[in-house]
């Protein structure tokens, strides 16, 4: 594809976008807004990344005395999270010494050790691995050998994760505090997008860092998408940040959008990057090709539908979404609650599940919650 | 700020209350908090115009299905987090528990700690121990005896050289401690007590005004004392070794883990510039002296 040339968008409307955006721009707040962007930033898990952005520009010590020491904490706190994701890397790969196949890092640990533009200031919470299918049961023996111990609640969890998922019920060593996720493909198997676990380990990338392995660019992009727009997630905001800075840092060579064209049509994931190139141009003026947002809309459902959707996102991307609780942000998330069980899963399926969980909910609240099946 | 007033402004926009190294924005919608409020707070400074803030604070009433009948306080934190579970007669005691909450989730220091502080001639002493060990009677006692009270509950240290910031604010008492404050300080001011909290009997002892209004004068700190109740016990303090010293204050510290080589740092100046003591005591009287003579022995 040629390189089209870039549209100018208008600057995003959200305070917090724009800070992120032009982090220079807020030195000249008056106290009250700089009281709302810090809990704005904070709500969205994006205090430290902006203080990152903002450190960057020089600024850092311009900014207010009470503003910089909640940055600078923020700031720790983060440098601390990303301790602690390396530490368990390490214990991982300690414990994986007699495994020689790939291990591909998923989302916040592969941004950090392929050392992309999301990685500073973000707080992750765990490491997700992904390792080829017929490796799974090898890998999670290994790591429960060294320690690690499930979390599954019970044998219905065990099943829901293994057979009808795409990855192994959380790991956790009793000395730690972060969650191995074991995957072997980025979306469920019952889902109806369909990647292909082949594809993405052939085209993954090496890091610096000797046996870890991230996946290439536009599989990294899609895979992100696929778990904003199909997953419900904590912090929408912050994980459309970190698309947008991926799409800024490999949108600059021309190959990139078109593989991530032609990988969203291999894997199937073509409805969600649509509606993610929509979001992320909205709420930050990412620089997309024309042409490609064209070419996307090919896999746009009818214009009513599609028109909602959008609707809906905007609504979860907004800075005041998270732990809302205005009727309208609340709608969205059961919204999007359901739709996300919806996309993972068929109807019968889906019907005995939500009752199951529902009913596992009232339980925990009649009688207090299960006994850790973990312990022991 | 007379009451009325006080009240529009809890319910609107709020009020900025500098309780010293911390400011919090508050607002309320219990009116019958603002008479105990102001009973408690008058003293302090209400930040106008608004600076920043370090948490933002909101009460109200709430009934669920289960009780239509029983409002409770909810209080949320920073519009995300919400803490539940008192009447709406206990919205005084559930306003300084949110703030307790507010101080420790608060990124305001490099290290935050359970312990109380007080100074006096510039000397600042630090008296780290687990909530429920008998500290806060011991520092009501102590701020009533001449000592300036920094904090009853958390102790918090500057980042540019570690020296104790005040946050003074209403020392709890719980149970016996109530009525022993009460009895042998007569003059003190105590809210209502609150009962059947969690943790028993309730009230809190207004700041002495000397200590809220110097409540942005730092200190170094000197000493740092565990203190022991121990029933029958006559009163010894025992020199701690630096290693036993730093594991206590590591232990008390709420934040310690995630503050990397900040925190390391701060504990470790601590340790080096501090005397570090285990007092065991019975009596509040002795105790006060052996803490007098201590400071006056790390001046020397």
């Amino acid at each position: 594809m040629r390189a089209e040339p870039r549209t100018a968008r208008p600057p995003p409307l959200d305070a917090v976008a724009r800070a992120l955006c032009d982090p220079a721009a807020t030195l000249a707040q008056t106290p009250a807004q700089w009281n709302a962007l810090l809990l704005s930033l904070r709500r969205n898990a994006l205090l430290a990344t902006f203080a990152d952005r903002l450190r960057r520009t020089g600024e850092l010590e311009s900014a207010p005395a009470k503003a910089q020491v909640q940055l600078t904490y923020a700031s720790i706190a983060a440098a601390s999270a990303r301790t602690a994701v390396r530490f368990e890397v390490n214990r991982m790969l300690r414990a994986l010494r007699d495994y020689a196949g790939p291990l591909v890092l998923l989302k916040g640990a592969a941004y950090e050790f392929a050392m992309l533009p999301p990685a500073p200031g973000r707080m992750t919470g765990d490491l997700d691995v992904m390792v080829p299918r017929s490796r799974l049961d090898e890998v999670e023996r290994r790591l429960v050998e060294h320690g690690w111990q499930s979390t599954a609640q019970d044998a219905y969890d065990e099943r829901y994760y293994r057979e009808w998922g795409h990855e192994v019920p959380s790991l956790l060593h009793p000395h730690r505090e972060t969650p191995i996720d074991l995957h072997h493909t980025i979306a469920p198997l019952t889902s109806r997008a369909h990647p292909d676990a082949t594809a993405l380990l052939e085209r993954a990338v090496a890091t610096s860092t000797s046996r870890l392995w991230v996946l290439g660019p536009a599989d990294m992009v899609l895979h992100s998408t696929l778990h904003l727009f199909n997953d419900e997630v904590g912090r929408p905001l912050r994980d459309l940040f970190d698309i947008h800075l991926l799409l800024t840092e490999f949108g600059s060579a021309s190959t990139f959008w078109t593989e991530l064209l032609a990988r969203a049509e291999l894997h199937g994931v073509g409805r969600p990057l649509h509606y993610m190139l929509h979001a992320v141009r909205h709420v930050f003026g990412t620089s997309v090709p024309e042409a490609v947002v064209r070419a996307a809309a090919s896999f746009a459902p009818n214009r009513p539908l599609d028109a909602c959707m959008q609707r809906l996102f905007r609504t979860r991307f907004a800075a005041g979404f998270v732990g809302s609780r205005r009727l309208e942000d609340r709608i969205v998330s059961g919204s999007h609650y359901l739709r996300a069980h919806w996309v993972r899963m068929p109807p019968l399926l889906l019907g005995a599940h939500l009752t199951r969980k529902a009913l596992r909910r009232v339980r925990e609240r009649v009688r207090g919650p299960a006994p850790d099946a973990a312990a022991g | 700020m007379p009451q009325r007033e006080l009240l529009r402004q809890l319910r609107t926009d709020g009020v900025h209350l500098v309780t010293g190294a911390c400011t919090f924005h508050l607002r309320s919608a219990i009116d019958r908090l603002v008479p105990e409020f102001t009973r408690m707070y008058g003293a302090y400074r209400t930040e106008d115009p608004r600076g920043i803030a370090d948490a933002s604070l909101y009460l109200r009433p709430h009934r669920t299905l289960r009780r239509p009948f029983e409002a409770r306080v909810r209080v949320t934190v920073n519009d995300e987090h919400v803490l539940d579970g008192l009447p709406v007669s206990g919205a005084y005691a559930a306003l300084e528990s949110a703030l307790n909450w507010c101080v420790a989730l608060s990124d305001v220091a490099p290290l935050l700690m359970h312990a109380a502080v007080l100074e006096r001639d510039n000397r600042a002493v630090i008296l780290p121990a687990p909530s429920g060990s008998g500290k806060s009677t011991l520092c009501a006692a102590l701020a009533c005896s001449g000592w300036r009270l920094f904090s009853d509950e958390m102790a918090i240290f500057s980042a540019a050289d570690f020296s104790m910031l005040p946050n003074p604010r209403p020392v709890s008492l719980k149970n016996r401690s109530i009525d022993i404050i009460r009895h042998r300080y007569p003059a003190a001011q105590l809210s209502r007590v609150v009962h059947d909290t969690p943790k028993g009997d309730i009230a809190f002892m207004r700041a002495p005004r000397d200590a809220v209004e110097r409540c942005l004068e730092s200190a170094p700190a000197a000493l740092v004392i565990r203190p022991l109740y121990q029933a029958g016990a006559t009163v010894s303090a025992r020199r701690m070794a630096r290693t036993d010293a730093f594991r206590l204050l590591t232990d008390n510290a709420v934040n310690y883990a995630s503050m990397l080589r900040l925190g390391f740092d701060a504990v470790t100046t601590l340790v080096e510039s501090c005397d570090c003591y285990e007092l065991t005591y019975s009596e509040l009287d002795a105790a006060i002296d052996m803490i007098g003579q201590l400071h006056r022995a790390h001046a020397s």
